[in-house]
């Protein structure tokens, strides 16, 4: 990459129409923030000692979580205040404005607060303004992530690509896995089952509905998963590397185990820049717990401003202090060899409470979640939408996060890829085109945006 | 090549960037000539402008390509074997059977058979003909008392306002009285019959639904061309658009039954002002139409979602009091209780005018 400078200045000018593309009004937040972040990582690197350090700290990241505040939490908070000024027949103290979310915004924040974080505890070195401002705006995490690490992707930028050596069978496996889980999978059981019933739950027999909570385990991932694969597979197409960001989070046998394996850069996120500094587990067994609920209490918030968040928040919250508390009175490690048995137990109860709680992310009310559960027992009739295909969709969805633990299968499936990667550019394009084609066949007209542009 | 420990499944094989730049190009143009006739299709439908022209300047040479190497055939009976019709409008077409696929059809009385009724756009009044007089014609006559046996048959049609009032529609009803049948589709309209026919649909709604009641809510994608289904095309902006228009409007009035009931709810106002000024037109265009037909009625929304200077406003008290939101963040659908709003509004008209029993409501 002879021309580094200009392929920088490039690159960011590119992410910045890319993201001009949804709102060009609001190309100036990312600016803001990116302006905010660096200004904040200056002035905290810059002052000793450690309380003045801290004091700049607080003060860079609470002005770079301003905006997300403003746009995500603003409407929330005026409505609640308007009905609890209503109940004493006093009017509306805020005004009612409804402010329509950036794209991308929770990420960028997200990230551009660990960029300051990390220069405070000394871990990195402040960058370049063009450094920073590609890093925050690099289109291929922009708008849904994965949270990748200041850390993680300027170094990065600051090596020569290698222009010469593109894993094209890797990042190709990546994008077309990614478009069929999206434009297939989630949008065939979106329409196909999980819409009409949340739209309607008491419309709808009680198999209906739990096939649709089903339904919505595999929507939400091959949904959210299905973006990653494809923002990892472009990034790798540029030479590089993200973090993983799914782990086959089905199969996880506890809560705990579900985040090591679900949306995984924010989980570190949250573990790395909220839990550990609010104690961890290194302190109190009650702080323990107060920290666990927190830590989930406002990663459900940071999906949503609505009960239904943070109830989905408090129930993984409360699940996973649960098994701390298991774990500790009976001094079980999670690693322990289990037999078979045992370890289709916990993927099974593990997989039934992650569902349940899909049920509040989904809903847009307690109400309607709760008109969800209720129907789940009191609809006894015949299915009306769950048909052979769905049923077939969801249940083999379910049995290929298990591919991973076939040993066999898993390796074919990579040396199959491997062959792609190594055969002449001539195979390589026919196989994709026909790919692409099978893909848009099958996937239903008119497919919807991904479900994380809304966080 | 980035760090190995970001993504573990990496570095099975790599390629110079050529090798990769010359598969990409080799994939997309396969893919094109694949997949022109279907994208010349969808884009021949898409709104006028600059990227419809561009659109089409690029796919259909290819499409015609595809056709003389006899790909366009072998691609298309691909689509048929995995049910899709290549030649069906880009808005697809109504399947009723499917539409009712597992669902029990509620019976009518016999004695509500009754035959169609044509409607005229009031700029072209049919000379044997007096127009309607509300005062002397009783427009609203009672709709039939429902039982379990022979259940209301309630169509709901119409863009995706209508797809969220259908939802709403069905919440609001006792499914042991009311049959709801819920066809909006995403992103049609009235305007352009190339793309999705509502009144070849409402054709076949009636024939084989026959409906007690159709609820309409559509519009709001019309801001385009009126495309008939003879492929006449007015343009947008032409002084013929607006008697083009009242023309589908008054074919898909034309194509319901006279027995049907019409319940017809006006456009909202929504946050982009040029858009609610002509909605306001088209919503005095529907209801000047509907005074033709017996047993219809216009429902007026405007003012429920409207602030004091008759402008969008996305909060409003709800039905228990509360200050809720009352539209989604486009600024132009709206949210759960939104749509449950407009329901209150059509059954007031559906109870005052055609006695519509409570006991429907759950």
């Amino acid at each position: 990459m002879p021309y580094r400078a200009a392929w920088k200045i490039f690159m960011t000018a590119a992410s910045y129409v890319f993201y001009a593309w949804w709102d060009p009004g609001l190309v100036w937040l990312l600016a803001a923030v990116t302006v905010t972040a660096q200004l904040g990582a200056i002035w905290v690197n810059a002052s000793e000692p450690s309380t003045r350090r801290r004091t700049a700290l607080s003060a860079s990241v609470g002005l770079v979580l301003l905006p997300l505040l403003w746009f995500k939490y603003y409407g929330f908070i005026s409505v609640t205040a308007a009905d609890l000024f209503g109940r004493w027949g006093a009017g509306a103290p805020l005004p009612l404005l409804q402010i329509v979310l950036p794209v991308g915004i929770s990420f960028y924040t997200f990230m551009a607060i660990s960029y300051v974080v990390d220069i405070y505890r000394k871990e990195l070195a402040p960058a370049g303004w063009l450094d920073l401002s590609l890093y925050l705006s690099f289109f291929p995490h922009l708008v849904a992530g994965p949270i990748v690490r200041a850390g993680e992707l300027i170094p990065q930028f600051a090596t020569a690509r290698d222009p010469a050596r593109i894993d094209v069978g890797h990042a190709a496996r990546l994008i077309f896995r990614g478009l069929f889980k999206k434009v297939v999978v989630s949008s065939f059981l979106a329409t196909q089952i999980v819409d009409p019933v949340f739209a309607d739950p008491s419309g709808y027999s009680s198999l209906d509905v739990l096939f649709a909570i089903y339904a919505y385990s595999i929507v939400i991932y091959s949904d959210f998963s299905g973006y990653t694969d494809i923002a990892i597979g472009v990034a790798e197409l540029l030479g590089f590397g993200f973090p993983h960001n799914f782990d086959c989070p089905y199969i996880a046998r506890s809560l705990q185990d579900f985040w090591r394996r679900w949306h995984i850069t924010l989980s570190r996120w949250l573990r790395d820049y909220l839990y550990i500094p609010l104690g961890g587990s290194r302190t109190t067994s009650e702080r323990v717990y107060f920290n666990i609920l927190l830590t989930m209490l406002l990663g459900g918030l940071w999906h949503g401003a609505g009960w239904t968040f943070m109830i989905w928040g408090a129930i993984h919250g409360v699940g996973q202090a649960t098994g701390h508390f298991r774990r500790s009175r009976t001094g079980r490690t999670e690693k322990r060899a289990d037999g078979p048995l045992v370890r289709a137990r916990q993927i099974f109860i593990t997989f039934h409470i992650v569902s349940f709680a899909w049920i509040f992310f989904r809903a847009d009310s307690v109400g309607q979640a709760w008109d969800v559960i209720s129907s789940l027992v009191t609809n006894l009739r015949s299915p009306e939408l769950l048909t052979v295909w769905v049923a077939a969709i969801v249940l083999g969805a379910i049995a290929a996060q298990f591919v991973g633990s076939v040993p066999t299968l898993a390796a074919s499936i990579s040396a199959g890829w491997k062959a792609f990667g190594a055969s002449s550019p001539l195979a390589q394009g026919t196989v994709g085109a026909v790919a692409l084609f099978a893909i848009t066949t099958l996937g239903p007209e008119g497919v919807a945006p991904f479900i994380y542009f809304r966080f | 090549m980035a760090d190995p420990t970001l993504s573990p499944e990496k570095n099975i094989a790599s390629t110079s960037w050529l090798r990769a730049c010359l598969a990409l190009f080799i994939c997309l143009g396969l893919w094109l000539l694949l997949s022109a006739p279907r994208l010349e299709h969808s884009a021949s439908a898409s709104p006028d402008g600059l990227r419809r022209t561009a659109a089409l300047s690029i796919l259909r040479p290819v499409a015609r390509f595809s056709e003389a190497i006899g790909l366009a055939d072998a691609t298309a009976a691909i689509q048929t074997a995995f049910g899709k019709d290549p030649d069906e409008p880009p808005g697809g077409e109504l399947d009723l059977e499917e539409e009712l696929a597992g669902e029990e059809l509620p019976p009518l009385p016999p004695q509500e058979i009754r035959p169609p009724v044509k409607i005229q756009p009031p700029d072209q009044p049919r000379p044997d003909e007096k127009k309607a007089d509300p005062q002397r014609s009783p427009r609203d006559t009672p709709l039939r008392r429902p039982s379990e046996r022979y259940r209301l048959r309630v169509a709901v049609v119409g863009d995706s306002l209508a797809q969220g009032l259908g939802d709403a529609m069905r919440r609001t009803f006792r499914s042991s009285l009311v049959h709801v049948l819920d066809v909006g589709r995403l992103a049609t309209g009235l305007a352009r019959a190339d793309y999705f026919d509502w009144v070849d649909a409402m054709g076949k709604i009636s024939r084989r639904y026959d409906p007690d009641v159709v609820v309409v809510m559509v519009g709001s994608n019309d801001k385009q061309s009126v495309v008939f289904p003879s492929g006449r095309t007015v343009v947008s902006g032409d002084p013929d658009w607006g008697a083009a228009y009242r023309q589908r409007i008054a074919d898909l009035l034309g194509a319901t039954k006279q027995r049907a009931h019409i319940v017809w709810v006006g456009l909202p106002p929504v946050r982009d002002r040029g858009k609610s000024r002509l909605f306001r037109i088209y919503n005095d265009m529907y209801e000047a139409m509907l005074q033709e037909r017996r047993d219809a009625r216009f429902v007026d929304i405007w003012d429920t979602f409207a602030d004091s200077d008759g402008n969008y406003r996305a909060y409003g008290r709800g039905p228990d009091g509360k200050v809720v939101l009352l539209r989604a963040g486009d600024g132009a659908h709206f949210s759960v209780t939104g749509y449950d709003m407009i329901v209150d509004l059509a059954l007031q008209v559906m109870q005052n005018r055609w006695d519509l029993t409570r006991k429907v409501l759950r």
